[in-house]
């Protein structure tokens, strides 16, 4: 290998007559001049000057290339082989033309590429085409984990790449970027399992019910698995944890309700949350005033309410329909419709938990050095996570300020909060109840050791000031030119990187990060946990159908064989409850005739269905 | 002068074009094709028809050893005559032989006799004639092969540099080594010489390749027999004309006298070499000729690099890049 062609202080390009370069390999050049220089190779070609593209004209001719073999020459070993090297660091003048360039050894990029180690950092791949240094890298990185490709599993092959976690204080934030299927949710379960391995306090936010850590992958061998179930706790919005009613804002509690029933809320209503609701309300005191409501509205007008107020037996009696001319006077107008949709929905959320629990579990988690995997629908999580947000980081910033003033307050950890979909949560241009507070962790978070984790398809939906702080970014495959554009300004990214994105394989991610200070080209992991819900539904369809006709056959085996007279009597002898009618047999027997379990022949009698065998 | 926006026109030079394409079709139209061939063909004998060779044909007449090109190149940084400065290269390569033989040389006109600018082409073109065939020389002495093929007519290097083309022309027969010259373009005018006059076609205006254009089918060969004196056959250079490709222009090939015979049983193997498509000579000598040159920009940053700045800006500063 040896450098060619014009250079200059950035970049070279370098020849190669025997080995194809790979893209984002490191080489060394050595210039006489300005000593080892390490360069990252940013595009590849390979050229053979003799095979031009008019096939027809100058040679074409096959014979002839035949003949020259027969004098000795083979003309495919021309093929030469040429990248484009960034150098890493500027030199002081053009590299020299013809300089050497060579395979580094691991010592001469473990600077590079390695910022931590295996048990402080998060193991989160392997830095790629770094594969030529496996003969040199030390024990200490070799075999931490392994690779998934094509569904095969590999063992490592490269340098890791460690995420020196520590460096969060002084470069705070992680964002996870890519389009569906990219490997974002992938990526976050291999970093939250490192997280786990190091007991750091995290909340993840799942509105995808997908960050579950208690199945293993099935194809990973055992001694690289590991067993998180006593790292993590699965908590679901309602029946684990909650939010206390008294802290809900007006805009909260509509959220949470048009979040409970999506679709049917309606403008009516959202003024009965906005006129009935008072600051420091109790669950109670909210829903007693939306009952008298509903109550005066059924007894129909004033006049009525105050001669049962005049009839009053008791004091307490008499307080009620007080209270009630009072409510009707203000609020009679109300729609009695919408405030009847308010209440069952309220009373509903309240059955299911969501106003009696609070976040304790949570914070159990977070004082264990734990994560706690918080799960509910999207529109609730929006709700929840800034209740939860809120309260956790006010806890954390109370205990830090209190140090400072010399108070001793309660312990209360630093933590991470990681979270997909944040676009939802953090959007550009509009506001969400989340919103406030996340951009303040993004932005102050750094200094009470709060960190966040964000994920989403769509950065070019992100709230700028958030986007800005995340100074670590992992970007996955992206098609998108806006969400290109996106990263590209937010980001180290070149613009031949850039031009890659749309071509990543999924687990394929360039990692931007100010604790590098440049962008490195990574495979994520595999991850040692899968998701409960990875199957494939096409899988799943397949895998329910067959499993429901082996159930079909087996019961209507003792029937065979069944003539079309038969066919009511069997129908009321099957056990199976999926079949419905007469038509329903029919062709359920039809399928299972398809599927060879049974067959037909045609008798006197008419079509009959006989066991296949 | 033209405005922006406003439309050259064109309609008065293409009228001249047309009429020089008229001209032309007049003059040509004087080659009488069947004539020329009766004419010449009984002087210098029918056509030889080659054949193409099997591969161990091929291997069996150049014995395993393959066969060698030469070629040169030269390229030039700078301005216009005498401020610039050339790069002259000459490569022999082998098809069997892994290592290549390259000769390299620096022209300075700045440092020779100040005669004008067509005793410096001269000049220049000697370097460069010299260098081939000192690459060429190595090459008899390095490699086995038995052929070793030049681009260009042969006789261009008893003009360049005489006494080299001695030496090694000596060299060539006594090791047995048959050097073959192939002229892409023939620029002579032996045949019209011997034959104009006979056809009644005056020999200033006409050269021997619109005589033989279309003249010779594929594969075909022309011999200058016996007695038919050149002013090649004058220096020792025996000749012929030869259809390699579909293209109708014809190549001349250039052998050294002593060994004419034996070099023309090499025909064949040329003849195989040479695509069907292409522009008439042996691929071996595209290779040899791709491989020799030099890019510019490989000019430009290989005299940049050496030469300092203000040397480059006084003396040699190309006004081209300037504009
Ligand atoms: N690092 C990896 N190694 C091997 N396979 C991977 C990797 N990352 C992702 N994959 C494959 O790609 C699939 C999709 O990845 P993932 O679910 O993480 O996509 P996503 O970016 O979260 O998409 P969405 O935005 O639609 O949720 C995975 O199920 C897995 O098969
Ligand atoms: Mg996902």
């Amino acid at each position: 290998m040896k450098v060619a062609g014009i250079t200059n202080q950035q970049e070279v390009y370098v020849v190669s007559d025997s080995k194809p370069f790979k893209i984002n390999q490191i080489l060394i050049i050595e210039d006489e001049n300005l000593g080892s220089l390490l360069g990252e190779v940013v595009e590849t070609s390979s050229y053979n000057k003799y095979i031009p593209f008019n096939i027809n004209g100058e040679m074409g001719d096959n014979n002839v290339l035949e003949s020259l073999r027969a004098l000795g020459y083979n003309i495919d070993e021309n093929t030469i082989y040429i990248a484009r090297l960034n150098l890493i660091v500027e030199a002081q003048y053009p590299v020299t033309v013809g300089s050497k360039v060579r395979y580094p050894s691991f010592d001469e990029v473990k600077d590079l590429l390695v910022k931590s180690s295996p048990e402080r950092g998060l193991v989160l791949g392997v830095v790629k085409s770094t594969e030529e240094l496996d003969d040199t890298i030390d024990n200490k990185y070799r075999d931490l984990l392994c690779l998934l490709q094509n569904g095969k599993v590999k063992n490592q092959s490269g340098i890791p790449f460690i995420f020196d976690i520590k460096s969060m204080q002084q470069y705070p934030h992680i964002g996870i970027f890519g389009g569906s299927g990219s490997g974002k949710s992938f990526g976050m379960r291999v970093i939250l399992e490192e997280i786990m391995k190091l007991s750091i306090p995290t909340i993840v936010l799942d509105p995808h019910y997908e960050m579950d850590f208690s199945t293993p992958f099935d194809k990973l061998e055992s001694k690289y698995r590991t067993d998180f179930k006593d790292k993590f706790k699965c908590l679901q919005i309602g029946r684990h944890v909650g939010i206390k009613f008294s802290n809900l804002s007006v805009r909260d509690l509509s959220a949470i309700l048009s979040a409970a029933s999506p679709g049917s809320f309606t403008e009516p209503m959202m003024s009965v949350v906005e006129q009935l609701h008072k600051k420091g309300d109790t669950y109670y005191s909210f829903e007693e005033r939306l009952m008298i409501l509903k109550e005066a509205q059924e007894i129909g007008n004033e006049r009525r309410i105050v001669e049962l107020l005049n009839n009053a037996v008791d004091s307490v009696e008499q307080d009620r329909y007080k209270r009630m001319v009072d409510i009707y006077k203000k609020y009679g107008t109300l729609p009695a419709q919408s405030v009847n949709g308010i209440l069952w929905r309220l009373q509903r959320l309240n059955k299911e938990g969501l106003f009696t629990n609070d976040i304790r579990e949570i914070e159990n988690c977070l004082m264990q050095g734990k994560t706690a995997v918080v799960q509910g629908p999207l529109k609730i999580m929006n709700v929840f996570s800034s209740y939860v947000i809120t309260s956790l980081y006010h806890k954390r910033r109370d205990y830090r300020d209190g140090l400072q003033l010399g108070e001793s307050l309660d312990y209360f950890p630093p933590f991470i909060i990681a979270f997909d979909e944040c676009h939802n949560f953090v959007p550009k241009g509009y506001d969400t109840s989340a919103k406030s507070v996340i951009k303040e962790i993004a932005q102050e978070g750094r200094k009470y050791g709060v960190f966040l984790i964000l994920a989403t398809q769509r950065p070019a939906l992100l709230d700028e000031t958030v986007t800005a702080q995340l100074n670590t970014k992992l970007v996955f495959r992206t098609v998108r030119a806006s969400d290109i554009d996106t990263i590209k300004e937010e980001t180290d990214i070149t613009s031949e990187e850039a031009k890659r994105l749309p071509y990543l394989q999924s687990g394929d991610t360039f990692i931007s990060s100010a604790i590098f200070g440049r962008t490195v080209a990574v495979r994520i992991r595999m991850a040692k946990t899968t998701s409960v819900h990875t199957e494939n539904p096409f899988d799943e369809l397949l895998n329910m159908n067959s499993k429901k006709y082996e159930e079909l056959f087996k019961d209507i085996k003792d029937h065979l064989p069944i003539y079309p007279n038969d066919l009511l009597s069997v129908l009321k002898n099957l056990n199976s409850a999926g079949i419905r009618d007469i038509e329903d047999l029919k062709s359920s027997l039809e399928a299972l005739v398809d599927m060879g379990y049974i067959r037909k022949s045609s008798t006197i009698f008419g079509q009959c269905y006989e066991s296949a065998v | 002068m033209l405005l922006w926006g406003e439309k050259m026109d064109y309609s008065l030079l293409k009228q001249k074009l047309s009429s020089i394409d008229y001209k032309f079709k007049e003059r040509y139209e004087k080659i009488d094709k069947e004539k020329i061939k009766n004419v010449l063909f009984d002087i210098t004998g029918n056509p030889i028809k080659l054949k193409k060779l099997h591969e161990d044909e091929i291997e069996k007449q150049t014995l395993g050893c393959g066969i060698v090109g030469v070629d040169g190149s030269i390229n030039s940084y700078g301005g216009l005559y005498p401020h610039y400065i050339s790069i002259i290269q000459a490569l022999s390569k082998s098809t069997k032989e892994k290592e290549d033989i390259i000769l390299q040389d620096v022209y300075v006109p700045l440092f020779e006799e100040d005669d004008g600018q067509i005793g410096d082409e001269a000049r220049r073109r000697a370097m460069m004639s010299r260098l081939e065939i000192e690459a060429a020389t190595i090459a008899i002495d390095k490699f086995q092969s038995k052929v070793i093929l030049m681009d260009g007519s042969l006789m261009h290097y008893s003009i360049d540099c005489s006494s080299e083309w001695e030496k090694f022309k000596r060299k060539a027969v006594i090791k047995n080594k048959i050097i073959i010259g192939v002229t892409e373009e023939v620029k002579t005018k032996d045949i019209i010489n011997i034959i104009g006059s006979k056809i009644n076609i005056g020999c200033e205006t006409f050269y021997d390749r619109d005589l033989l254009f279309g003249l010779l089918n594929m594969g075909e060969m022309l011999l200058l027999e016996g007695n038919i004196k050149t002013k090649k056959t004058e220096s020792g250079i025996k000749s012929c004309y030869i259809r390699l490709s579909e293209d109708p222009q014809v190549a001349g090939l250039d052998f050294i006298e002593e060994q004419y015979e034996e070099a023309l049983s090499y025909c064949d193997l040329i003849y195989t070499l040479t695509p069907l498509k292409g522009r008439g000579i042996p691929f071996w000598l595209d290779v040899v000729d791709k491989e020799v040159k030099i890019t510019d920009d490989m000019v430009k940053s290989l005299v940049e690099s050496a030469i300092s700045r203000d040397i480059r800006e006084r003396i040699l500063n190309p006004k081209r890049s300037k504009r």
